[in-house]
């Protein structure tokens, strides 16, 4: 038994050394200007990208921000600062890839508690709703600056992969990024101009919804009405691609609840028709800066329709 | 409950620390409860299923026993034989017949929609197996049920392997086992080592190979020798993988489970590569089936019929679909060509005494044979297995553009994969080396616990911890 016991000690012991090791070489080496470790997982996220351009921006900005955005890559490329400023309005999108209500409670709880209390635009889409959904937590944890919020995605989505994640940010030279930010534009928001070349491919009639996401979106929205934060959901509009309105109307009824719940007010453009899937849209789910600017044209008047703009203006 | 998850970690303690903590006597109630427990895991009402095989086993096993009448004897096996079978038609063959009859008849019987219970045909068949040895008068049935029951559903082989022998594994089950180093320290390397193979190698060859396979029209030779030739690595690493996690939590209780693979990409021949290859499944073919159909004893012809027939029933085995029924027999064929070849005066030279380069290149043939075959194996259908064997031969320019993913994956990507295959070859040798007790006093030997730190590490940090079910549990 001593034996056994002693072994096994042993074995965590040059195991724990081993891994710092290997997670170092890692992190250290870079091949083709990526960590060796990006090449080495199928997961595993250099700094760089929007998300760093996002944290650096909202870490160096002086604005006082009229309008925060949450949600997927489709709020990042949904939500233009450089139109609602036009209308005299100013927004931080905080959009990015693949962006669920965790992420999103996470992102206001340690970065968004703004003392001007901004309105928050929460963009809601079926795909982030739905089962495993990691790509987010790997860009934040690359690129998120404070310690504490990257070791809270690791309590928060207990994954040997996060842990990962968090252990090569140890090993980093955090003075430059590993990519660039190529479709940056400014105030976290990224600009798209091309349009569809692919044909649109249907859509599987009843996704399943992952139901702690629903309860994290009612423990986000709980969070902002702690702080007399007021919010909107909102839904960007969407190809007409085949199957995708009952997609839609399944989601939608999945959210419900937590809707009537918490009284709010959503905003659903997604099975509007203004929009043409060739023209205004750079894939068969993201608009392209021709929708965006129509889209957002629509918004900022039904988010003064509907009360959801800042007091004082 | 999968051996790489958060679960299996809990619960493969709470087992071992019960196991030794308990009086003897209670031990085989506590491991059945463990087992049951493990395989509700999936589908809780297949247990039921799992207890329906196990009574109808233990029943006519002892109603075998206390008969002498050899006719009430047969007639007792057929029983046995068709409960299980029919079990196993029902649950994993009957839509395949069932669209069959329907494309070829135009009727429209309607499919069962049942999902296929997990590890049903390894157990249905480790049972037969008993029922026929007590049969055959080579085992005693085993008088008390409960401990019949664990021996059919011991969880560490119960949903894919080894289908152990009752000759090998009941006479274990019964033992007092003691607390004793030597079991942990072999049990601990082969599930790291099973382990690695399985979350570093297979489960990071998977994505490029799912992806290549989903549309194999959209790739260019290159692409689909790489995907077919990481298959061949992946299912290996995976079945190997799982086969060693599960000597190894068996072995840490004391029992020592059958060998189920012993390096077999590294043969020779198509026979030698059988006799390393699932050993558990293949000897079960050979006793249950092969040899009663009457062997190599009846002649040429009837031995390579013989041949072939096992073999088509072997892939049919893995699953109710044209493909795996068309890889077994494609397995058939090179064996009864392999028995044509062997009455050549070269070929036994070569077979019993090769070269180095005969070694080399003997070694190398069989793997573009053995991989050739997994294209039927892991193709969607026998129409994508035929257009991967076309543009495999015929479309050499790059004209269909790869996928953005494949792109992404770059040489780098592909760089690290063809390290870690590297790594299999040179890590198999060790480990196998090791646990026969050689390489004393080498570096290897001196520094092992070094060794297996460095594997635990890649495990974590290397290793694909997404949704990626065992291949084998399919089947």
């Amino acid at each position: 038994m001593k034996q056994i016991i002693l072994k096994s000690l042993q074995l965590f012991l040059y195991s724990i050394i081993a891994y710092i090791v290997l997670c170092g070489i890692l992190t250290l080496v870079h091949v083709n200007g990526r960590t060796a470790a990006s090449w080495a997982t199928s997961y595993m996220h250099g700094t760089g990208d929007h998300e760093y351009c996002t944290f650096k921006d909202l870490d160096t900005s002086t604005t006082r921000y009229d309008y925060i955005a949450l949600g997927s890559s489709h709020a990042m490329h949904g939500y233009d600062p450089r139109i609602f400023r036009k209308s005299g309005y100013t927004l931080f999108n905080f959009g990015s890839s693949n962006q669920h209500s965790k992420i999103s409670y996470m992102l206001a709880k340690y970065y968004l508690d703004l003392p001007e209390k901004p309105i928050f635009l929460i963009d809601v889409y079926h795909a982030v709703f739905q089962g495993e959904v990691l790509e987010s937590n790997f860009r934040f944890m690359a690129n998120i600056p404070d310690p504490a919020a990257a070791f809270s995605l690791v309590r928060s989505d207990p994954d040997l992969r996060l842990f990962n994640a968090f252990a090569t940010r140890l090993f980093r030279n955090e003075k430059k990024p590993n990519t660039g930010c190529y479709s940056y534009v400014e105030n976290g928001y990224c600009q798209n101009t091309d349009t569809i070349s692919n044909s649109l491919a249907p859509y599987d009639p009843a996704p399943s919804i992952n139901e702690e996401r629903i309860a994290m979106l009612d423990k986000l929205l709980s969070l902002l009405e702690s702080r007399n934060c007021r919010y909107i959901l909102v839904a960007h509009p969407m190809t007409k691609a085949e199957g995708f309105a009952g997609v839609h109307q399944h989601f939608i009824k999945s959210l419900q609840p937590v809707i009537d719940k918490h009284n709010a007010v959503f905003i659903d453009q997604t099975l509007e028709t203004y929009l043409n899937d060739k023209e205004h849209f750079y894939n068969q789910t993201h608009m392209n800066q021709a929708g965006v600017e129509l889209y957002n044209a629509r918004l900022i008047p039904l988010l003064k329709e509907t009360g959801f703009v800042p007091k004082e203006k | 409950m999968l051996f790489n998850s958060l679960e299996f970690l809990i619960f493969f303690p709470i087992v071992i620390i019960l196991y030794y903590a308990l009086p003897y006597r209670w031990r085989w109630l506590m491991l059945l409860i463990a087992s049951y427990y493990f395989y509700m895991g999936w589908e809780p009402i297949y247990a039921s299923l799992l207890f329906l095989t196990t009574a109808i086993d233990y029943v006519v096993a002892n109603r075998i026993q206390r008969t002498t009448k050899q006719n009430h004897r047969k007639l007792l096996l057929i029983v046995s034989i068709c409960c299980n079978l029919g079990i196993l038609f029902y649950f994993k063959y009957y839509n395949f017949f069932i669209e069959n009859i329907n494309d070829l008849a135009g009727s429209s019987l309607t499919y069962t929609r049942f999902l296929l219970p997990v590890g049903v045909s390894f157990y249905t068949f480790q049972e037969m197996g008993y029922v026929i040895d007590v049969y055959r008068g080579g085992l005693k049935a085993e008088r008390h049920f409960g401990k019949f029951a664990l021996f059919v559903s011991y969880f560490p082989q119960l949903v894919a392997g080894p289908i152990e022998r009752a000759s090998n594994l009941m006479h274990q089950l019964k033992e007092n086992v003691e607390l004793r180093y030597e079991n942990f320290s072999a049990g601990g390397k082969k599930i790291i080592w099973g382990l690695f193979k399985k979350v570093v190698i297979a489960d990071n060859l998977s994505p490029l190979v799912d992806q290549v396979y989903l549309n194999p029209e959209n790739y260019s030779w290159y692409w689909l020798l790489i995907a077919t030739y990481f298959f061949a690595i992946q299912i290996y690493c995976d079945f190997s993988g799982y086969s060693d996690i599960a000597i190894g939590v068996a072995r840490t209780m004391g029992v020592r489970l059958m060998e189920n693979f012993r390096l077999p990409y590294l043969s020779r021949s198509i026979r030698e590569f059988w006799s390393r290859w699932h050993i558990s499944l293949s000897t079960w073919f050979r006793d249950y089936l092969y040899i009663p159909l009457g062997g190599n004893r009846l002649g040429a012809r009837r031995t390579q019929i013989n041949l072939l027939l096992v073999f088509i029933i072997s892939g049919f085995w893995h699953g109710a679909e044209w493909t795996f029924i068309i890889w077994g027999a494609l397995h058939g064929l090179y064996l009864v060509f392999e028995l044509i070849l062997s009455k050549r005066k070269w070929w036994n030279t070569y077979s019993k005494g090769p070269t180095s380069w005969q070694s080399i290149i003997g070694t190398f043939i069989l793997f573009q044979l053995v991989s050739f075959a997994w294209i039927f194996f892991r193709a969607d259908n026998s129409s994508d297995a035929f257009t991967i064997i076309k543009n495999l031969f015929t479309l050499f320019e790059s004209d269909v553009a790869p996928h953005r993913t494949i792109q992404w994956l770059g040489l780098t990507g592909l760089s690290f994969k063809i390290f870690l295959i590297l790594s299999l070859f040179i890590g198999d040798k060790w480990i196998h080396g090791l646990s026969r007790g050689e390489f004393s006093g080498s570096l290897i030997h001196r520094y092992r616990m070094a060794l297996y730190a460095a594997l635990i590490a890649c495990i974590v940090f290397l290793g694909n911890w997404g949704e990626v079910q065992f291949i084998y549990f399919q089947f």
